[in-house]
């Protein structure tokens, strides 16, 4: 162990964290957060601080008793360092990301958690680097394990599953690819309500798997079960758009997918047949052709091994059933939004047909543009349309809505 | 199967990766806290213990599989995933008789711990401690090359 720091630097350092934290207070409650997930954010931002600031005060008393040996002391007070400057870094990302996301996604996010009867999820969208899904509070309670017990507890009992959807950029301004959040949708409403997957194969305590490193035959079924859920989720939900845009993404690799996913043979298998039993052969046909190029590297497990799958899928059906959100194919809204989308006109009345047309639309617009200007006119303002789209079917049921009242 | 070390990890797996080593730290702490502080009774070296032995526990548990998987360990919890991170040897092979090494300490430590709970006067205290402070300098050092890349991620562009 290093040397021994004076104890009075030490404290002197710690009583530091005492005023950020008061002042990242302060900025919390200032900032304005877009999405349904602001106050409760703000609660659990402010009952945390609330924890750490007492965590501290214990904290001090003890670096300044004789009996707790100096590197212990030296320990504890990294330990405070580590933990608070990881916890500040990530109130700080959530603030400036959080109002890099469109109104109109958090709309279409609210959509889909209205569909399904989850509006009270505790959840916030940022702008990050990855399209992913993580539980914020299963990573601030590793920050506090240990030396801040009180935040732990409130965590653990009046903040279970707080998670963040990260969305990158490139897909933030592309709501064509915006059906791919469905599957990251997926896992938040499996981690947080649902947990069937958890029922069948025991949830590991860490987040994704690389290659880097051997895990468990265990570990491995309830990651491939719950990517096979969340695939069958959105294809379920959204229809054919979302397993498209899957095997575009194949091409682009816009959206990071980890290697230790089963593979897309297994993957692709899977969404065509989901297809088929939803009664969309032809859709279905498509993709298998559209993914007949794709290259494919062994699955760390095959599909076959996952013995529960089946029994998890039906469960995740009985869901989509329940509340009525499997998707079927309208042939009257497809029209209707097919030929308002090519007179550059919003269609307001079902997101899910509008979706599965947008990017058909757009590639014969761009198709029967005549000239380089008119080209770039349909790339400029088509996307923008689709926004527009999202946002005022997203008012047109509200105010339904407030109108049944 | 190859294993690599942890440098340029995927975004979620950085953030995973550094959380689990912050946990494991703290939590290392803490029973150096509980050791230390194993005269007293009140409800926060109570739970101090507690944690402790849990930890350990787990440790020991997680560290016992490891070593009978011999030359393929695998992972199954947080911290099975930094037990193999820190066997890791340059040639990224994983070093059995070091996980064996954490094992045996981990052992002496909860049978401290477990002694302390008892009321018993505790024999192996140095060894104890002196593995704990050894196996927080370790793993600060095996995720030392991942600080920059966490904080890299977490603060806004």
């Amino acid at each position: 162990m290093a040397t021994s720091a004076p104890n009075e630097f030490l404290i002197s350092r710690i009583r530091n964290y005492s005023h950020l934290l008061k002042a990242t207070k302060e900025e919390v409650e200032q900032t304005k957060i877009r999405g349904s997930g602001e106050s409760r954010f703000k609660k659990l931002a402010s009952k945390l601080i609330a924890d750490l600031l007492k965590g501290l005060q214990r904290n001090i008393a003890l670096m300044k008793r004789v009996d707790i040996d100096p590197d212990g002391k030296s320990a504890l007070s990294e330990g405070i360092h580590q933990s608070l400057e990881a916890f500040l870094n990530w109130v700080d990302l959530i603030l400036r990301h959080c109002n890099a996301v469109d109104i109109e996604m958090h709309q279409f996010v609210s959509q889909i958690l209205e569909d399904l009867d989850f509006k009270d999820m505790d959840y916030l969208l940022l702008s990050g680097w990855e399209l992913s899904e993580t539980s914020l509070s299963e990573s601030l309670k590793k920050l506090f394990s240990g030396i801040f017990p009180l935040a732990s507890d409130t965590l653990a009992n009046e903040f279970p599953s707080f998670c963040i959807l990260f969305i990158p950029q490139s897909l933030l301004k592309n709501p064509i690819n915006w059906p791919l959040c469905v599957h990251e949708i997926g896992h938040m409403i499996e981690n947080e309500k649902l947990k069937i997957v958890e029922s069948f194969y025991s949830r590991p305590e860490f987040g994704p798997v690389s290659t880097r490193i051997t895990y468990s035959i265990e570990a491995l079924k309830y990651r491939y079960s719950k990517e096979f859920q969340a695939d069958y989720f959105a294809t379920t939900f959204f229809g054919p758009v979302f397993p498209n845009q899957l095997v575009d993404n194949y091409f682009t690799k816009e959206v990071f997918i980890h290697p230790t996913h089963p593979s897309w043979e297994e993957r692709i298998r899977a969404l065509v047949e989901v297809l088929r039993t939803m009664g969309l052969q032809g859709a279905a046909e498509n993709l298998k052709n559209k993914s007949s190029s794709i290259s494919t590297g062994p699955s760390m497990i095959p599909k076959d091994s996952l013995e529960f799958l089946n029994q998890i899928l039906m469960q995740t059906r009985g869901l989509l059933e329940r509340e009525d959100a499997i998707y079927k194919t309208n042939e009257n809204n497809i029209n209707r939004s097919r030929e308002a989308l090519t007179k550059f006109i919003p269609y307001t009345d079902d997101m899910k047909s509008l979706l599965n047309v947008a990017g058909e639309v757009k590639k014969n617009l761009l198709e029967n543009a005549k000239s380089t200007k008119k080209k770039e006119k349909v790339e400029k303002f088509f996307d923008p349309l689709i926004k527009d789209s999202i946002r005022l079917s997203y008012l047109k049921r509200t105010y339904a809505k407030l109108d049944r009242r | 199967m190859v294993y690599k070390k942890t440098e340029s990890l995927p975004f979620v797996e950085t953030l995973d990766d550094y959380h689990n080593q912050i946990a494991v730290r703290n939590l290392s702490t803490s029973a150096l806290m509980a050791i230390d502080l194993r005269d007293a009774d009140s409800k926060i070296e109570r739970r101090w213990l507690a944690e402790s032995l849990d930890f350990c526990q787990k440790s020991a548990d997680t560290l016992k599989r490891l070593v009978e998987e011999k030359d393929k360990p695998t992972v199954d919890n947080f911290l099975s995933k930094i037990f193999i991170d820190l066997a890791l040897s340059e040639s990224e092979q994983v070093d059995t008789n070091r996980l064996q090494m954490y094992k045996e300490n981990f052992d002496v430590t909860l049978n401290v711990l477990q002694q302390i709970q008892k009321k018993e006067k505790p024999k192996d205290i140095m060894k104890s401690k002196l593995f704990l402070k050894s196996f927080i300098e370790a793993v600060k050092a095996t995720y030392s090359k991942t600080e920059s890349q966490y904080f890299g991620y977490l603060s806004p562009k």
